[in-house]
């Protein structure tokens, strides 16, 4: 479903994303790990066809991302970490919106916008600008709006971000439910209690290249660690953290001001 | 279903294109009423529009009586489509970059033609409401010139909306076509400076046409000269007569170029470059060039104006954020830069005009005189409505949770950024080009009376302020209001002719008045920080989070 081959963006002397290449079956929701700055997001920005590569290739859902970038837009789902939307619109408006950017027909539009709104909770304030939203009502409507067209593959970053308990508890079920039903989801996120909770398989990725690939379970076996925490720090750091920590402890506690 | 039929033709998706023009229209209209700490409930855009309508009006009604319908054209189209390029340069932030699309738009399945067009129609949708703002009257009002027809409103107004439509693609076009040469970082500098050149140039164009059409007004014989030919308002105001049934060969020629130059603009022009346009923008958006040129000499000297006039830590926070955003915010240094084109301009034209006169040989002949000084007064007020957007204004949060004892201090720091780094350095290039006309100490003596005066404007001005700095959105309108509010500066302009006349006579009296006039600014100042606190915490309160 999705396919990387020797995948790399540089952005001048910057190498983000080295040579990266993996493969994401149908149905299987995979957690992309790493630090900030890794390479995470320009990763995704890639797949999703809105950057281009510097060199590799990748195909998602059968099309190549810069031959057929179109195709593949029309395949895939996006919610993004900046989780921006028309703020003037109403939850009502911008998901027509998008649903009519992705060709859908008015009365499945509508169909759609009720069943999203009856999940996220979202009913009462469907005419309601988004301007007076809170963060977490704005990435309901996001993640709405990434799934309104019924993508094959669905590319997350930080989804939950904002979210209440329950709505998160609901979605995660969700997310679930759908890679059952053969879609693929590319989750990024920092939250690894989560990621350990709902992924099938974790890439973490360090300085722009693959530092670990496989199911949690093999992940901890292979680094001999009891949490993913513990696997990511492991894998991307190369000081003692709880150490740092300390350090850094000290020095703050030192004056408030000088 | 025609409409579609062309659009899939030249390879434009209609359903998106609909959608997305009835968006960006639904966010032009109402982006206003969602923002912090906004009160008005008519968007910045309707201002404008009833500004432009009035001042239309005026200048209809005046040249009406001693015009032929050539000339009259000619004229209300200069004026209006300079207004519409200055508009297009003014509000390209919001016009062709949006970085609100980039973010939710890049990974949706449109085409970068349906995009570009979407932007394009979005732009003439607007242009179509200025250029009626601005042409409705001047058509009425042109049947009563001698000689006119009852076609010649609805003519006029076509064609007006036509040739604004082309001048404003035309900047479009210049932007867009640099957009795709030149690439990220380099990009935004060469817009910020290509907007100075751009309000320069279409202030200078803006006040030759006149000129060289002055000696036909109120006389018999017809507008002529090779130069109608270099001009575009030319073109249109031909195309008028031509329409209106004369079939001289100068208006013949005149519809000729501007029906060639309409259709390259729109139709090869466009074309060429919108496959393009969207991976441009988003090269710009995801843009990770890095780069610090400051130089040790300029740290050293930021720290010395800092420990110099500076000694509370807001002012010092407003002073050092300021000079970061009008360095790195493109909106902002656009704005910044595009406000020295004017006075330049008005300076250039002056000079050409009698050149500029000695502020201390008495009553100044000719009012143009007095229009680089009054353009000071316009960026002190332009600089301090800059600083009330920024495209990260929603980090202002920052300004809310921290514990700030003094807001109006932070306001300090930003004045006296704006005064050292613009308003001064502007008043040097003016005050050696003052020298080259009138004696040194003259120059010097004017420089510094108006400088003096800059302060007391700038500082009163600030008594308005009520919201923390780069704490609001940009929005479409906003600065065309600010053009407009510009003549609104004249009573000081006025003040300032009338304080000169009496203090210029003797070195003692103006030395005295110039010391008044700092003590005065100094009280200002005194009191701004004052009321600034008061206003910015009584509207904190007032606000709904």
């Amino acid at each position: 479903m999705i396919e990387l081959v020797n995948l790399t963006r540089n952005f001048g002397d910057l190498v983000a994303v080295d040579g990266v290449t993996f493969e994401v079956p149908k149905g299987q929701i995979c957690g992309y790990l790493g630090p900030n700055g890794a390479g995470k997001t320009t990763t995704v920005k890639m797949l999703t066809c809105m950057i281009p590569p510097t060199s590799g290739t990748a195909v998602v859902s059968g099309f190549d991302i810069l031959k057929n970038s179109l195709e593949v837009k029309r395949l895939i789902g996006y919610v993004p970490e900046s989780g921006a939307v028309y703020q003037s619109l109403t939850p009502h408006e911008y998901l027509s919106f998008v649903g009519r950017i992705y060709g859908m027909n008015r009365d499945l539009i509508e169909r759609r916008i009720d069943e999203f709104c009856e999940f996220f909770g979202l009913k009462d304030n469907l005419h309601q600008r988004m301007s007076e939203f809170s963060r977490g009502m704005k990435q309901k409507v996001v993640i709405a709006s990434a799934m309104i067209h019924n993508p094959d593959v669905i590319f997350m970053d930080e989804p939950l971000s904002g979210l209440d308990a329950n709505t998160a508890v609901v979605l995660k079920k969700l997310l679930r439910n759908l890679a059952d039903a053969g879609k693929t989801i590319f989750y990024c996120s920092h939250i690894l209690e989560v990621v350990e909770n709902i992924c099938d398989r974790v890439i973490i990725i360090n300085k722009g290249k693959i530092v670990a690939d496989g199911s949690v379970g093999k992940l901890k076996e292979m680094t001999r660690r009891s949490t993913l925490e513990d696997v990511f720090s492991e894998l991307t750091s190369s000081e003692d953290l709880g150490e740092v920590a300390r350090a850094f402890l000290k020095s703050i506690t030192q004056d408030r001001t000088e | 279903m025609m409409a579609k039929g062309i659009f899939r033709f030249i390879g434009i998706d209609w359903n998106q294109f609909k959608c997305l023009m009835s968006v960006s229209i639904k966010n032009d209209f109402r982006r206003h009423r969602g923002m912090a700490g906004r009160s008005s409930k008519i968007s910045p855009m309707v201002w404008s529009m009833i500004f432009y309508s009035m001042m239309s009006i005026a200048l209809a009604a005046g040249l009406a009586p001693v015009t032929t319908t050539f000339l009259y054209s000619l004229l209300i189209l200069s004026y209006s489509m300079v207004i519409m390029v200055l508009i297009v340069i003014l509000e390209f932030s919001t016009t062709i970059i949006s970085s609100d699309d980039s973010d939710i738009l890049a990974y949706r399945p449109i085409s970068s033609r349906t995009y570009f067009f979407a932007r394009l129609g979005n732009l003439l949708f607007y242009v179509f409401l200025m250029t009626s703002s601005i042409c409705f009257f001047p058509s009425i009002i042109g049947i009563t010139i001698k000689g006119s027809s009852w076609l010649f409103p609805f003519l006029f107004l076509i064609v007006a909306v036509v040739a604004n439509a082309a001048a404003a693609s035309f900047v479009v076009l210049i932007y867009t076509t640099l957009m795709k040469v030149v690439r990220g970082e380099k990009f935004k500098d060469i817009i910020a400076y290509a907007q100075v050149f751009f309000t320069f140039f279409t202030i200078l164009i803006y006040q030759l046409v006149p000129r060289l059409s002055q000696k036909y007004l109120s006389s018999d014989s017809e507008i002529s000269g090779k130069w109608l030919y270099a001009t575009p308002s030319a073109w249109f105001a031909g195309f008028i007569q031509f329409l209106l049934g004369r079939d001289e060969s100068i208006y013949i020629l005149l519809s000729i170029i501007a029906a060639v130059s309409t259709f390259l603009l729109f139709f090869i022009s466009f074309r060429r470059i919108s496959m393009q346009y969207a991976d441009r923008l988003s090269a710009l958006q995801v843009s990770s060039e890095k780069r610090d040129r400051t130089s040790k000499i300029f740290k050293k000297r930021k720290k010395s104006i800092a420990f110099i006039f500076l000694n509370r830590p807001e002012a010092e926070a407003g002073y050092e954020l300021s000079i970061q955003m009008f360095k790195r915010d493109r909106l902002i240094k656009m704005g910044a830069y595009a406000l020295f084109g004017m006075p330049l301009a008005f300076i250039l034209i002056t000079m050409m005009d009698r050149g500029l006169e000695d502020p201390f040989a008495g009553w100044f002949s000719s009012p143009t005189s007095y229009l680089g000084v009054f353009f000071i007064f316009f960026m002190i007020y332009s600089f301090l409505t800059l600083i009330r957007y920024a495209t990260d204004w929603e980090a202002s949060w920052i300004f809310r949770v921290a514990p700030i004892t003094s807001p109006g201090l932070i306001y300090r720091g930003i004045k006296l950024m704006i005064f050292s780094r613009f308003v001064i350095p502007f008043f040097v290039v003016l005050g050696v080009i003052y020298s080259t006309q009138i004696p040194l100490m003259h120059a010097l003596r004017h420089m510094l009376t108006v400088a003096v005066f800059g302060l007391i404007f700038l500082s009163f001005t600030s008594l308005f302020i009520k919201e923390y700095p780069f704490s609001r959105k940009r929005e479409r309108g906003e600065r065309s209001q600010r053009l407009a509010v510009m003549f609104f500066s004249f009573p000081f302009f006025i003040l300032l002719i009338f304080v000169q006349r009496f203090i210029y006579g003797n070195f003692l009296g103006w030395l005295i008045m110039l010391t008044a006039m700092f003590v005065l600014f100094i009280i200002l100042e005194t009191l701004s920080v004052k009321v600034i606190d008061r206003r910015i915490k009584s509207h904190l309160l007032s606000r709904s989070f």
